[in-house]
């Protein structure tokens, strides 16, 4: 595909990139976080993150039928991150992956700090995190809208965790690597936080980076972070504020 | 303390502090700082010094003093029933655990009962009031009150669902049983 990169798109840059949607490095992909949008589940919310279209449905805390995983002084907080089988070009084959349980085990690890599980002992917070669409960083799209949903159920939280991913690409250090970026990526780096008290839930970093860049990555996808936390607050009051 | 009744706050935001005011219902303290929980408005008790949330998103089912709960009765012993309690009236999501109630005879009706077996039966559909929370799964209950009370009664000869034929008995249409129940105003059938 050619990009025709115009002056208008350009100009927007502030600071000069070769990025292939004409992006500036610190720039994310358009964005959109809704809240509240399916009408069974306890809670939800719906997320686009340039290409990646993610939906969330939360139930719970509800009653947990396996005693074996019922711990007696808290909730358990059990994420499913699944990607459809239609979200990426080649069909994936449905169900879950390995790719997939280790997602849903570090979103799952992402998001307890800020949940008060301790005010609902033995039962269990299930959080489902369905990739309809998939265009890079969905991950950290997944931890985002999980956060709204789990808002939108009524969960005790402390914050609202987010998530962004920085990275290197075409020797370049990036915010948001887009699907194209990172197949061809040397680097990229997912960052979960709680931005209130900037305290890291999450922090992954996969490929060559040096300490320079890493720290440069690390602050980038912090920043990102801090864009998506408002578009996660605005999501709720649009929901639910006057 | 900025805070006004009627503010919108979100999870983490600051409502005040505990030297001035004690955290209430959906708030926590954080190290003297009082926060939202949820997502909802404040509601500030300058005479009673606390601070709480009403929430605007629905909220977890938390058998609560006062809840009006739905459920079935499991057993009759001679000074108590019990009853698996199915959910919170008002409340459509399920309760976070599993919760048995009892009702003791005292809390059955609001005159003298003597016996339980006349106001209660296995497999009846009750509305009860709670008045304790035992623990974590457990709590006391009443149908000492005009709208509370067993809403459908099963047959114990046949299964069956009753009728109301006066404000303490009920007729099975299948076998012709008449039963004593405590039985609700808002009886269905
Ligand atoms: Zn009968």
């Amino acid at each position: 595909m050619i990009t025709i990169l115009t002056n208008k798109i350009l100009n927007k840059s502030s600071t000069p990139s070769k990025r292939a949607d004409g992006r500036a490095s610190d720039d994310l992909r358009p964005f959109k976080i809704e809240a509240g949008v399916l009408e069974r589940a306890d809670g939800s919310a719906y997320l686009e993150l340039g290409g990646n279209k993610v939906m969330v449905a939360v139930y719970g805390p509800r009653e947990l039928h396996i005693r074996r995983l019922m711990q007696p002084d808290r909730a358990v907080l059990r994420c499913r991150y699944n990607m459809a089988p239609f979200s990426v070009d080649d069909r994936k084959r449905p169900g879950p992956d390995r790719r997939s349980i280790e997602i849903s085990k570090i979103t799952s690890e992402a998001i307890m700090p800020a949940v008060f599980l301790e005010r609902f002992p033995r039962s269990t917070i299930d959080v489902f995190i369905e990739v309809l669409e998939a265009e890079g960083g969905t991950r950290c799209a997944g931890i985002t809208a999980a956060s709204v949903a789990l808002a939108d159920a009524g969960v005790p939280m402390r914050d609202l965790v987010v998530a962004c991913a920085a990275g290197k690409s075409d020797g370049e250090v990036v915010l948001d690597l887009s699907e194209a970026e990172d197949k061809d990526g040397e680097a990229d780096v997912p960052v979960a936080i709680m931005p209130r008290t900037g305290e890291i839930t999450l922090l992954q970093s996969d490929g060559h980076l040096t300490s320079e860049e890493f720290e440069k990555a690390l602050n980038m996808a912090i920043d990102g972070c801090m864009k998506l936390s408002k578009a996660q607050k605005e999501a709720i009051i649009k929901r639910y504020g006057d | 303390m900025k805070t006004k009744t009627g503010a919108f706050v979100l999870p983490g935001d600051a409502l005040g502090v505990t030297e001035e005011y004690d955290p209430a219902e959906w708030t926590f303290d954080d190290d003297g700082k009082i926060r939202s929980l949820v997502a909802g408005t404040v509601s500030l008790d300058s005479k009673n010094k606390r601070i709480s949330i009403v929430p605007k998103t629905s909220s977890p089912a938390v058998l609560k003093n006062g809840d009006v709960v739905y459920g079935q009765i499991s057993e009759v012993r001679g000074q108590r029933a019990l009853m698996r309690i199915g959910g919170i009236k008002d409340n459509k999501r399920g309760l976070v655990t599993n919760f048995s109630g009892g009702i003791h005879i005292s809390q059955a009706d609001k005159g003298y009962v003597a016996k339980l077996t006349d106001e209660f039966r296995i497999g009846d559909l009750v509305d009860a009031k709670v008045t304790k929370i035992i623990g974590l799964d457990n709590v006391d209950l009443t149908t000492a009150e005009n709208e509370l009370g067993v809403v459908k009664a099963m047959c114990t000869n046949c299964r069956a669902y009753m009728k109301q034929i006066n404000k303490k008995e009920v007729l099975c249409p299948r076998c012709g049983r008449k039963e004593g129940r405590k039985i609700s105003s808002k009886y269905e059938g």
